[in-house]
């Protein structure tokens, strides 16, 4: 407890409380590990064991053999990457003009934008379908980031948004006065200050196209096109898959959105907050 | 180095007019103060010579060339403001260099990685790295040079905004209230500071204050402004000794220019000149050309109110006998030698050669046609 | 130095016009692209909506259907189906949310205080949200297995009957929301936290100093400081959790017997499985009307809040 900032004091409860409820909810995440790391043949013929196994390595790799995992995961990065550079690109756009330009029809955009964010996404699943079958776009990676990019813009803006109502307009007039046009006073002097806005937005954008299903599901019919989501809730629902080798699949989804989050945590809280109080 | 001149220039945002049309003409190296309270469209006037806040009508020149449309980058200008508007993500050296390094970077060089390797691979360039050392020297400020603003001073950061607009050897420097965030004792030592470097560079300085002192001990040539309109143009002793109208006479010095209504001029007719008393104006007079003398004498009776000493000089507050408030008060400034206590009923004697008269309706100033010599 | 209009007041309307259009013009450049998008994915694909929920379109060619006026709505409304999709989507939403409120705000104010092992409980309990809808539901499909799921397995060994977790009502709703919560909880307690953050101490400690107890000092100082925070919460998590298809998907599919079909899978069900794109389209009539609700609900409430507040 640090001298300048009296939190409440810690009671025994609070500290029963806190136990209980990492338990409670870090308990689903040790239970795929425990599980991925268990032999498919023990959990079917006896009491799951409450301790992680570890040497049952080859029968795990034979479960996995013919799941397509690394096309699976690097099919979800593309959408992932693809997604957020369009989204971050876009977003950096609207967010500009929003925030530095009082125009006829800025009131219209926000409340795009805001409407967007409202409506559930499933309403568009079928007129894009059907937009996406004249273009060709169906059955195709990119596709799902032209969706995904588009359902992420408006929270990615917002963000971005707020982050450049916080930077004091007068540092642009210094850039221009400074002799920098407006492309540079764009890169070398705005951008450099949002950037943490930036990044939460990114990684808001990049969790959106990581882990997409709906679209993913509707769209994608060729099994080397399958994203990780789709991927995983085919071998979900197959009744010969072996446990284990679902729950590595789904730690192996899991794992690097729960890194990446837990390390810009901070940023993507306040970006959150930001945004959301003023958006 | 331009001559600048206003022709019926105005701004206004909608229906609203911020700023009046006026004429006004500016010689090269002249420090201009644009002096009035807070909201008086000083700084607006000030954005429109930057070219930062479009003019809306009427046109402004430099060197005898409209530049109403020219872009802020042609106008060839330092902004000081009053933020100081530092780029915070940057050192104080790469906050000097931003102009010089700008200056030599081609439009494609500016997008987005590129531009950052470019900018700091000219930051090495000899000749501006020498150069942001030189103004660095001069403005000691050699020690900050690898610090961001945000760990400099409020004085600091100043000089730090100064450097930048001096790297770049503009012709026209304009000053936005830059000494407003300073603490008293700098602010007296920055005034010093800016004095001699607008001596030494000899370029046009346009600086805006509400702070009559500042325009008083900086400016050649003051414009007074009052709600979008403009007061008075003229040098400081103008501004001081010959006051447009009431607005100026009370803003301009300090304490202010006692106006004495006609009401009292009036009721005590052998107090003051023949012509004055007869012309139902309002008095104006400077405190320093007002006398106290003991009652009985010629002059108009008062009773001493506030005797406050500062030194040097005292202050004297008085009442007009009959009168009482605020606005009849008139304050005297004496030596400290004079011995006078709350209470006292004295006289209050005029310097009839510093008198200055006002229209009691307009408060515009009226020609005096017997001046006493 | 009068205020008489000035000629040069009124320029010519050709200088004003390209005034005029170089103000427009900056941000309509910067502003297409984005729009663009929005327009292919969204404002036109709403339309177009609209327009298949008033045809008869087939899954086959989805903009071909003839139109049929409000019959899709009609079929609707003489159903059984929409009144029991309606009930699911409220239950699942307001049971998600206010389950994510009450489990995550709990988790706020554990995580305010300071202990040993702080990092490690504010790290397990913000996890969740990060993981991918798919992998959570399937994580939670295996742990509610009726034959060798860890709960029955509890349960069994408690003495207990196994319940059928995901195949029977009302235990399937349940589930849904149960793993929906898990996953919304961590954005409550992180957003929650920093409300608590902003909490001025000086407050707090004044009302402590006034001999309030805790209990009382979080009814009347924390918790009107951060009441503004939660009711946002609350509409962001209300409108995700009816935007929300995948954990139903995954988990359930919407049975049994369409006991978890909310309006987005029915939605989906509907167009995809049935091939019946006009009917899909009316359910997306609903899904935006409810949408529209509850943004106006919460809008009706700030406004009250800021009219009390006296803002």
């Amino acid at each position: 407890m640090s001298a300048h900032s009296p939190r409440r004091k810690r009671s025994p409860w609070t500290i029963l409380v806190a136990i209980v409820l990492t338990a409670v909810v870090g308990f689903p995440i040790y239970w795929m590990l425990n599980t991925a790391l268990s032999s498919q043949r023990v959990l079917y013929t006896e009491p799951q064991p409450l301790l992680p196994q570890l040497g049952n390595w080859e029968e795990l790799a034979d479960d996995l053999d013919g799941v397509p995992v690394v096309s699976m995961l690097s099919n979800s990065a593309i959408i992932a990457i693809g997604t957020t550079v369009l989204t971050i690109l876009l977003a950096t756009l609207c967010a500009y003009a929003l925030s530095r330009y009082r125009f006829h029809g800025r009131g219209l955009v926000s409340f795009l934008l805001f409407s967007t964010q409202m409506v559930p996404q499933a309403v568009f699943l079928i007129p894009i379908y059907a937009l996406f079958l004249g273009l060709g776009l169906v059955n195709n990676l990119w596709g799902l980031v032209l969706v995904n990019a588009a359902f992420a813009l408006p929270v990615s803006t917002f963000i971005i948004k707020v982050g450049m109502d916080g930077i004091p307009y007068e540092l642009e007039e210094a850039a221009r006065v400074d002799n920098s046009p407006p492309l540079g006073t764009l890169t070398a002097v705005l951008l450099p200050l949002v950037l943490p806005s930036i990044a939460a937005a990114a990684v808001l954008a990049f969790f959106a196209g990581w882990g997409e299903f709906m679209y993913a599901a509707t769209f994608v019919t060729g099994r080397e096109m399958w994203p990780a989501s789709v991927g995983l809730s085919v071998l979900a629902e197959q009744p010969s898959s072996s446990m284990p080798a679902i729950m590595t699949v789904a730690t192996l989804f899991a794992a690097p959105a729960v890194v990446f989050f837990l390390l810009v945590q901070r940023h993507i809280v306040s970006g959150l907050t930001a945004g959301a109080v003023k958006g | 180095m331009p001559q600048l001149q206003f022709s019926s220039v105005a701004k206004s945002y909608g229906d609203t007019q911020v700023l009046e049309p006026f004429d006004a003409s500016v010689d090269s190296g002249e420090f201009l103060v644009l002096l009035g309270p807070s909201g008086c469209g000083k700084s607006t006037l000030l954005r429109m010579i930057a070219g930062l806040t479009e003019i809306t009508s009427g046109e402004l020149l430099f060197d005898g060339e409209t530049v109403n449309e020219w872009d802020v980058r042609k106008r060839d200008i330092a902004f000081v403001f009053q933020s100081y508007a530092l780029y915070p993500q940057m050192t104080v050296r790469q906050n000097i260099a931003f102009p010089l390094v700008m200056d030599r970077m081609k439009p494609w060089q500016h997008l987005p990685i590129l531009g950052s390797i470019i900018r700091s691979r000219l930051m090495h360039r000899p000749e501006i790295a020498g150069e942001v050392d030189r103004i660095a020297e001069q403005l000691s400020l050699v020690p900050y040079l690898d610090r961001r603003p945000g760990a400099l001073s409020g004085g600091q950061r100043q000089r730090v905004a100064l450097a930048r607009s001096l790297v770049r050897d503009p012709s026209l420097y304009l000053l936005d209230e830059p000494l407003s965030n300073l603490d008293a004792k700098l602010r007296t030592q920055m005034r010093v500071d800016i004095t001699a470097l607008h001596q030494k560079v000899g370029k046009t300085f346009v600086y805006v204050t509400h702070d009559q002192i500042e325009a008083m001990t900086m400016a050649t040539r003051i414009i007074v402004m009052d709600h979008g309109r403009i007061q008075q143009i003229g040098t400081p002793d103008e501004v001081y000794d010959n006051p447009a109208n009431t607005f100026v006479a009370t803003f301009v010095g300090s304490p202010a220019m006692n106006l004495i209504s006609p009401d009292i001029v009036a009721a005590h007719p052998t107090a003051f000149e023949p012509g004055i008393a007869a012309s139902g104006a309002i008095v104006g007079v400077r405190p320093e050309h007002l006398m106290l003398a003991d009652e009985g004498a010629p002059g108009l009776p008062v009773t001493v109110e506030v005797v406050e000493r500062t030194g040097a000089e005292a202050i004297i507050a008085c009442q007009p006998q009959g009168q009482e408030g605020d606005e009849s008060r008139i304050l005297v400034r004496a030596s400290h030698t004079q011995r006078r206590v709350m209470g006292e009923a004295c006289v209050l004697q005029l310097d009839p050669a510093h008198v200055s008269l006002f229209d009691a309706a307009t408060g515009v100033r009226v020609p005096q046609t017997s001046t006493v010599g | 130095m009068t205020a008489t209009a000035n000629p040069r007041v009124s320029r010519s309307p050709r200088l004003r016009l390209t005034r005029a259009l170089r103000g427009v013009a900056t941000p309509a450049a910067l502003l297409i692209a984005p729009m663009v998008l929005l327009a292919f994915m969204v404002f036109w694909p709403l339309l177009q909506q609209i327009w298949i929920s008033l045809t008869d379109a087939r899954l086959t060619n989805p903009g071909g259907g003839s139109f049929v006026g409000l019959e899709n709505f009609e079929a609707l409304m003489a159903g059984t189906a929409l009144p029991q999709v309606l009930a699911n989507t409220l239950a699942y939403t307001l049971g998600s949310t206010g389950l994510a409120l009450v489990m995550g705000t709990l988790a706020a104010l554990v995580v305010n205080t300071r202990f040993r092992g702080h990092g490690f409980v504010k790290g397990v309990l913000a996890s969740p949200w990060a993981i991918p809808p798919v992998a959570a539901a399937s994580i939670w499909l295996w742990m509610f297995s009726e034959s060798r799921g860890i709960f029955n397995r509890i349960i069994e060994g408690a003495g207990g009957e196994p319940v059928a977790w995901l195949t029977s009502e009302p235990w399937a709703m349940v589930s849904v929301i149960l793993v929906t919560a898990w996953q919304f909880a961590p954005l409550v307690m992180l957003v929650t936290l920093s409300a608590l953050k902003s909490v001025p101490d000086e407050v707090a400690e004044a009302s402590r100093v006034d001999g309030a107890s805790a209990v009382a000092t979080f009814t009347w100082v924390v918790w009107p400081h951060i009441l503004p925070t939660f009711r946002l919460l609350g509409i962001l998590l209300v409108i995700e959790s009816l935007r929300r298809w995948d954990i139903i998907a995954v988990m359930t599919g919407g049975g049994p017997v369409m006991s978890t079909s909310t309006i987005v899978v029915a939605i989906q069900r509907q167009a995809f499985q049935y091939q019946e794109v006009g009917m899909g389209a009316a359910y997306a009539m609903i899904g935006i009307t409810l949408a529209v609700i509850f943004a106006l609900a919460y809008l009706m409430v700030e406004r009250r809040a800021e009219k009390r507040n006296g803002r």
